[in-house]
């Protein structure tokens, strides 16, 4: 069945691309009454914007990219409902979903290059969700220096367990597309992931290096955005979670 | 020709300095190898026609020998330099690190102000064709950098040391207890002055030589040999990490971003002769490339020497920029060792 979605006027060449690639799931329709999905514009105060549809009775939300914003109005949100899909430029690859677990990672490091109208904060806060994503949860941030042009950080995370070092590196330059890389660290492996820019279906690439030679995980060209909108129509109950999103805002927000 | 003596006859010269210096036979002739351990001393030497010896002096009395190759452990490092730049040589080609403290630089300064000598560093990044090549299109990316990245993973020295030539044998290293802080401190400071030392030069040429104006911000040790260390210089923020582990895949990366060019440099594992590195500048008219020339920095240390000694003074670095560079390193390695240290462990 096909869904109508309704869109703010900023995302709609995003959305009608989105959802020409999507043509049996879905079509961008007006007015939002008849949409069974409303799209929100993560680059503002979404959550605010979200409370208020919720209010209203939308209850099917996705948020496009969403950005930082108080964690505390997250949480109250994640109260209110759990139909609120949050749609990632580079957390929602789709190569970090078949990332390998089991491998005892001591260090990992992620370097960022963001668009040069991306907000520093924007960015960190991107490149903290990739981690996550990627299995490295509950980063604590022990050393932070930010400029208005890039940031770099060092702290500690988890993966499967086991306490990880983690440093960072964000950038803002019009050089290149924006991107991701990760690199992680085992004694006798080294993962290595790129997440490439949103706006492309370039896959995300993930490569694992060990004894036995260098292996490269299964590519798929689907854009992180795609995946997500795909997702929220096929099995909507994948959807990252807005209390893990809450939770790296705190991160966020203990840094800046 | 000129002559060479060789002080410290250890793993660099047999499986860097002889294999470099054999291909460059028409420009220099080793005539005496020195090493305090006389069967290394000796069986070195044999292999190249040599006289052996076990003591300084007599490097430093031959008048045959103009050019002086330090390689030594880094501890003796600048009190051989003076030696051999006060006996009047007319260069010392020394092994990265210049020194290890500050005073050890100024007696280097000393020294050369004194003689007049010409002072090579060992680093061989910073002659590596890729990145002589592309230093004159740095541009903007020389102190406009926001962001300046310096990565090294690499496996264990013995899985190349070994294929560039026969090694002598040598005493097994034991592993200290690096759970022991003090030993966690060491080795970050050795890890500094030994591999992060091979691209602090170019990070320093990038962020426009603050010397110790470098603010040190972070400095973690990574097991089971490797260090994250954080700096900041004004408005840009330098991540400089090393790692070595087992696993067999090199990656020395060098990047600068600035608001609109990148600079990648991808540099070749140390000791094979395994070409130069690739560096490319990226920016919004595209991407700039070069690199993949068959021979790497430690053949172009040499080779600019020679040119050096024959006039063309600016074939190598200044000795001011020699200077800045070496207390640069120091800088490094004496604040993120004491960073370490007041870190109290959780
Ligand atoms: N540029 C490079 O890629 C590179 C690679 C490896 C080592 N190095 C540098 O080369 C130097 C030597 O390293 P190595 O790996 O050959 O070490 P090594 O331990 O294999 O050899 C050092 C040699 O110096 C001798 N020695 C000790 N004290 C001496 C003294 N006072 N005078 C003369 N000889 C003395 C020892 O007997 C030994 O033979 C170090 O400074 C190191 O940083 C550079």
């Amino acid at each position: 069945m096909r869904t109508s979605i309704s869109v703010p006027t900023q995302l709609r060449s995003v959305a009608t691309a989105l959802a020409a690639s999507l043509p049996d799931f879905y079509s961008v329709s007006e007015p939002e009454d008849a949409a069974g999905l409303v799209v929100l514009d993560g680059s503002g105060n979404w959550v605010a914007a979200a409370a208020e549809k919720l209010s209203a009775g939308r209850h099917n939300l996705l948020v496009h990219a969403p950005g930082p914003v108080d964690p505390g109005e997250v949480d109250t949100l994640a109260a209110r409902t759990s139909t609120i899909v949050l749609s990632e430029p580079f957390a929602g690859n789709p190569v970090l979903k078949n990332l390998p677990q089991d491998i005892p990672f001591g260090a990992v490091s992620s370097t960022a290059l963001a668009a040069p109208e991306t907000p520093v904060e924007r960015a960190l806060l991107e490149q903290i969700r990739s981690l996550r994503a990627a299995g490295f949860t509950d980063l604590a941030v022990e050393n932070a220096q930010i400029t208005a042009t890039g940031a770099l950080l060092t702290g500690e995370a988890r993966h499967e367990q086991r306490l990880v070092r983690v440093r960072a590196l964000v950038t803002r330059t019009s050089a290149v597309t924006p991107h991701h890389v990760l690199r992680a660290y085992s004694p006798e492996h080294v993962l290595t992931v790129t997440l490439p820019d949103p706006a492309t279906a370039a896959p995300g690439t993930a490569t694992l290096v060990g004894p036995d030679g260098e292996r490269i995980l299964p590519t798929d060209y689907e854009s992180a955005h795609r995946r997500t909108w795909r997702l929220a129509h096929e099995s909507p109950r994948e959807a990252a979670s807005l209390r893990d999103f809450a939770d790296d805002l705190r991160v966020l927000g203990s840094i800046s | 020709m000129t002559g060479v003596g060789l002080i410290g006859a250890g793993a660099v010269v047999q499986t860097i300095h002889l294999p470099t210096l054999a291909r460059l036979s028409e420009e220099f002739t080793i005539r005496t190898v020195m090493d305090t351990d006389p069967a290394t001393a000796q069986a070195v030497a044999a292999r190249v026609g040599a006289q052996a010896s076990t003591d300084l002096e007599d490097v430093l009395n031959d008048e045959s020998i103009e050019v002086v190759a330090i390689c030594s452990p880094p501890e003796f490092h600048a009190e051989q330099t003076v030696a051999a730049l006060r006996a009047g040589k007319r260069a010392v080609l020394c092994e990265k690190p210049l020194a290890t403290s500050h005073d050890e630089l100024r007696d280097i300064a000393e020294a050369l102000a004194e003689t007049g000598g010409l002072l090579v560093v060992g680093a061989m990044h910073v002659f590596d064709p890729a990145w002589t090549e592309i230093r004159p299109r740095l541009g903007e990316l020389v102190r406009s950098a926001r962001t300046v990245r310096s990565s090294i993973v690499l496996p264990f020295n013995d899985r190349y040391e070994s294929r560039a030539s026969h090694l002598l044998p040598r005493q097994p290293m034991s592993m200290p207890d690096a759970s022991d802080p003090a030993v966690r401190q060491a080795f970050l400071n050795a890890a500094v002055l030994g591999l992060a030392v091979h691209d602090l030069p170019l990070v320093h040429e990038l962020i426009g030589r603050p010397g110790t104006d470098a603010e040190i911000v972070s400095a973690e040790f990574l097991e089971p040999f490797g260090y994250v260390i954080g700096i900041r210089a004004g408005q840009t923020l330098v991540e400089v990490s090393g790692l070595m582990q087992p696993h067999w895949k090199p990656l020395w990366e060098l990047e600068a971003v600035s608001a609109e060019e990148v600079l990648h440099v991808e540099f070749t594992p140390s000791f094979v002769p395994a070409g130069s590195a690739t560096a490319t500048i990226t920016g919004a008219q595209g991407a700039f490339s070069v690199g993949n020339r068959p021979t790497n920095g430690y053949e172009a240390e040499w080779r600019r020497l020679a040119q050096a000694l024959q006039g063309q003074t600016d074939a190598v670095p200044s000795s001011a920029d020699v200077l800045a560079d070496a207390e640069f390193v120091v800088h490094v390695a004496d604040r993120a060792t004491a960073l370490l240290g007041e870190q109290v462990p959780a």
